[in-house]
């Protein structure tokens, strides 16, 4: 187990490695330049060109990548070009408030989703089961900024429920500022737990149809244990994966939901970074972004050993 | 019967998600908005973005702007109706050739941090916008707006690090400041109303430069907080501030990038303004309780097109004739902007010294711009080739492009839009490859010369400000002359020829003013809008003359 760990995190590298060379490769190929929208509308081209020399954009582009590279090495992200502040104090708030958010979306779909295909799966064919599927085709279907919309419409503007935009209120108290994740995380939920749903309803469906299911009905298990222990530990595999996906996919998707929700995110800085071409900020956030990713799929993966004791990992 | 179960599912589900109203009707809330209860006396203020710095001579954009703005005192400032009056200067005194001001500060003005101001606090901070070899020292970061200096005696020679210090600037003593210029500059006043050249205190700035941009300390009638980037930047009320008493006790800029989730906050009470998001005018106008709410008027802010006036087939005034005619503008303002526009008519906006009051501009006449073309030598648009129309990614952009791009449809000339990016648009304006584009504008400072000057005399072709590459050797006489007369009656005189050269040559296709419409909570009061506002900035609104009547 020992030895999977450090050859995946070794074969990590050039993963990492390739993605910034790609990235770095392709902001410099798009058209738009940093001092430009720094400067604003209507400028002088020698004050432009100091700040070009400030912001090391006049240096060949092989030895600006080499000193990211070399800044990255010590854990320095550098400086933005737009905000003036080092790209790890900026990004670190970002992925903090991400991270909460798409936590909390994730536990809600994760059990919501599981929930409503456990229950699908019991009784196939019947109004329950229909119901959860068309939840889960709509729920893939529905576009999310269209869905944020139409919850803050509902629960904030005519209901009054919930706040509508922002994590937090000035001088609210903890309980209160926590109403601001409730609409935020259902949108960001919908998409997962609709896809949950589905996959945990077919891998039951499946695995109940299996000769040990039969087996445990037959020596007289209660109907509660055969479905926990038997069949959807057997059923847990596909899930997980997807699951796994789907967190890493959250983490980067959240970029409509933060955005018509006003959630102070990674995903909507990067967005802001890319338009501004503020360079430190992408190649940071997309750095960020792999190493969650390649975190991720590593957790998922050792899981599967513990869920499947036939899964051995060398 | 299973198939009852579905539609009743998906019905319900639709229910859930919230079904589409009738249309015509106004959706939201009919009566009264709701009102939050607060134990201070909170103004909750939308930002469109997170600003870039606070750093005032960092300063490019309206956002960064807004929030400077309520932290910062300059020599003077605009009045709401932007006339010049005094701000941290009392007054000033202009010697007869015009060159040499000489300002005299207010005593007892104090930064947030208890230190008095001084002429010395002026001179280093107007010092520091030129001292571009402080940034290579690594001391600093050179400021974007160091050239709008370059007419001070001396500031040219530090910002390329040939002298020590500016010439044309000195403190002789706590309350003088005084500025030299090299040239007569009429309209150097308005200028210092931006708010780049307010004042930062020496000593914070020079222990920590990077900081401040984090944390600024200013005289303002709000002094920093916090600021959780992205979320909220807070404000308290200055307790101390030299002017007057401010009566909020709080102000709360809120980044919210969406202009609908704006909207939707601010029906929820959860915001004091709002901008009215593309396509929700009627539904404003149509609801009783959100129509009184509306405040704004006419900026200083433009919609139009630009030629590029050395490119084939906009090198013939002819053609840029036929297209202005071409245009419907009436018809732009009322069915997409929902009436929020003045129709264009001339190269300045109203709300200065200088306007053409009477010019008629280019009425919209298909007629006479087929003759215009025929004259071209394209007689129904035979012989032109297809124009390319770039604008922005923005939705109100696409809306507008599409019924130009009819409208020339109907002399004859088939038009392609092409959408880009802003990083992208402006480089590819700023190199001249564009022919036919997008030409937008928020004036820094309310005189001609920030229109006629900046954006369409020929030295400033390109990134400087003259995108169109207009060159006309009388307007550049004019606009240079007027730029240096000092005696106001003169400078309209000026102002008034060359604005016919421009008329005439039509370097632009002029299409609208736009009207900063914004909805104020009815508890919100002493807040005026004025014409050098964006929307929901509100640059200039004097937010310590605002008070809350919940």
């Amino acid at each position: 187990m020992l030895y999977f760990l450090i050859k995946r995190v070794l074969s990590a590298i050039p993963v990492l490695l390739g993605i910034t060379i790609i990235t770095f490769t392709v902001i410099h190929l798009a058209p738009g330049d940093p001092v430009q929208v720094r400067m604003g509308q209507k400028y002088d081209p020698e004050v432009a060109q100091r700040l070009r020399t400030e912001m090391g954009l006049d240096k060949p582009l092989p030895v600006q990548y080499a000193i990211f590279l070399g800044d990255l090495v010590r854990g320095d992200l550098g400086y933005s070009f737009v905000k003036n502040l080092p790209v790890n104090e900026l990004l670190r708030g970002k992925f903090g408030n991400t991270l909460y958010l798409s936590i909390s979306a994730m536990l809600l779909a994760v059990l919501m989703g599981m929930l409503l295909g456990i229950l699908a799966a019991i009784r196939p064919q019947s109004a329950l089961d229909y119901a959860v599927m068309v939840f889960a085709v709509a729920g893939v279907s529905i576009p999310v900024f269209w869905l944020g919309l139409m919850l803050q419409l509902l629960f904030g503007v005519q209901l009054g429920w919930f706040p509508v935009t922002g994590m937090t209120e000035y001088g609210a108290t903890l309980a209160e500022n926590l109403t601001h994740l409730v609409l935020p995380a259902v949108t960001l939920a919908t998409v997962p737990m609709a896809i949950i749903a589905r996959i945990t309803r077919s891998s039951m469906l499946e695995v109940m149809e299996q000769d040990y299911i039969r087996t445990a009905r037959a020596k007289g298990l209660g109907q509660r244990t055969v479905l926990l222990r038997h069949a959807l530990k057997n059923a847990l595999i596909p899930i997980i994966t997807v699951i796994g996906n789907m967190f890493a996919l959250l983490l980067t998707g959240a970029v409509l939901t933060e955005t018509v929700f006003s959630w102070p995110g990674l995903g909507r800085a990067m967005v802001d970074a890319i338009t501004q071409r503020d360079f430190p900020v992408i190649l940071g956030g997309v750095t960020l972004f792999a190493v969650t990713f390649v975190i991720v799929n590593l957790i998922v993966d050792s899981i599967y050993a513990w869920i499947d004791p036939r899964i051995r990992y060398t | 019967m299973k198939y009852f179960t579905i539609i009743i599912a998906a019905a319900a589900l639709l229910a859930l998600s919230g079904c589409p109203k009738p249309a015509g009707q106004a959706p939201e809330a009919k009566g009264p908005l709701p009102v939050k209860p607060l134990q201070e006396k909170v103004y909750r203020f939308p930002l469109p973005a997170d600003p870039p710095t606070l750093d005032p001579m960092h300063i490019t954009d309206t956002v960064s702007d807004t929030v400077a703005r309520r932290l910062f005192n300059g020599l003077v400032r605009f009045s709401p109706s932007l006339e010049i009056v005094p701000d941290l200067a009392e007054n000033w005194v202009i010697s007869e050739d015009g060159l040499t001001y000489k300002f005299f500060l207010r005593k007892g003005a104090k930064f947030h941090n208890g230190v008095e101001v001084t002429a010395g606090d002026f001179l280093y901070s107007f010092t520091r916008i030129l001292d571009a070899a402080a940034a290579a020292r690594n001391e600093d970061v050179p400021s974007e707006r160091a050239q709008m200096l370059f007419d001070v005696a001396g500031a040219q020679a530090l910002f390329e690090g040939q002298a020590e210090n500016v010439a044309g600037l000195s403190a002789p003593d706590d309350q003088t400041f005084i500025i030299k210029l090299k040239e007569n500059f009429a309209p150097f006043l308005s200028v210092l109303c931006m708010s780049n050249f307010v004042v930062v205190p020496r000593d914070a700035v020079e222990q920590d430069w990077k900081g401040f941009a984090q944390h600024p300390i200013g005289t303002g009638p709000f002094v920093f907080d916090r600021w959780e980037h992205d979320n909220e930047i807070v404000l308290k009320a200055n307790r101390n501030y030299w002017e007057k008493e401010v009566k909020l006790d709080v102000l709360v800029f809120k980044v919210m990038p969406d202009e609908n989730t704006r909207y939707q906050a601010f029906l929820n009470g959860d915001i004091d303004h709002t901008d009215i998001p593309f396509g929700k005018m009627a539904d404003v106008n149509a609801n009783a309780s959100l129509k009184p709410m509306v405040q704004g008027v006419t900026a200083m802010d433009m919609y139009c097109y630009g030629f590029n006036c050395e490119k084939p087939p906009f090198d013939n005034k002819l053609v840029r004739l036929a297209f202005n005619h071409a245009v419907d503008k009436e018809a732009i303002i009322k069915n997409i902007l929902e009436g929020r526009g003045e129709v264009q008519k001339t190269y300045f906006p109203p709300g200065s010294f200088y306007f053409k009051a009477d010019s008629e501009g280019y009425p919209y006449d298909p007629a006479k711009a087929k003759a215009y073309l025929e004259q071209a030598g394209y007689p129904d648009g035979n012989g032109l080739s297809e124009v390319t129309l770039s604008i922005d990614t923005q939705q109100l952009s696409r809306q507008i492009a599409a019924m130009v791009q009819e409208d020339l449809r109907q002399i004859g000339v088939k038009v392609s839009i092409e959408q880009s990016d802003w990083s992208t648009f402006l480089a590819r304006v700023y190199a001249g490859e564009l022919t036919f584009h997008q030409n937008t504008w928020l004036a820094d400072y309310p005189d001609p010369d920030n229109w006629l000057y900046v954006l369409l005399e020929s030295t400033q072709a390109g990134a400087p400000g003259n995108i169109t590459r207009f060159s006309h050797t009388q307007f550049d006489q004019l606009v240079r002359k007027a730029r240096k007369t000092v005696d106001e009656a003169e400078r309209i005189r000026l102002y008034g020829k060359a604005e016919d050269i421009a008329l005439a040559a039509a370097p632009w296709l002029l299409v609208y003013w736009r009207k900063n419409l914004t909805l104020v909570q009815p508890y919100v009061k002493g807040l005026e809008i004025t014409a050098m506002d964006r929307t929901p900035q509100l640059n200039n609104s004097r937010m310590e003359d605002v008070y809350l009547e919940r």
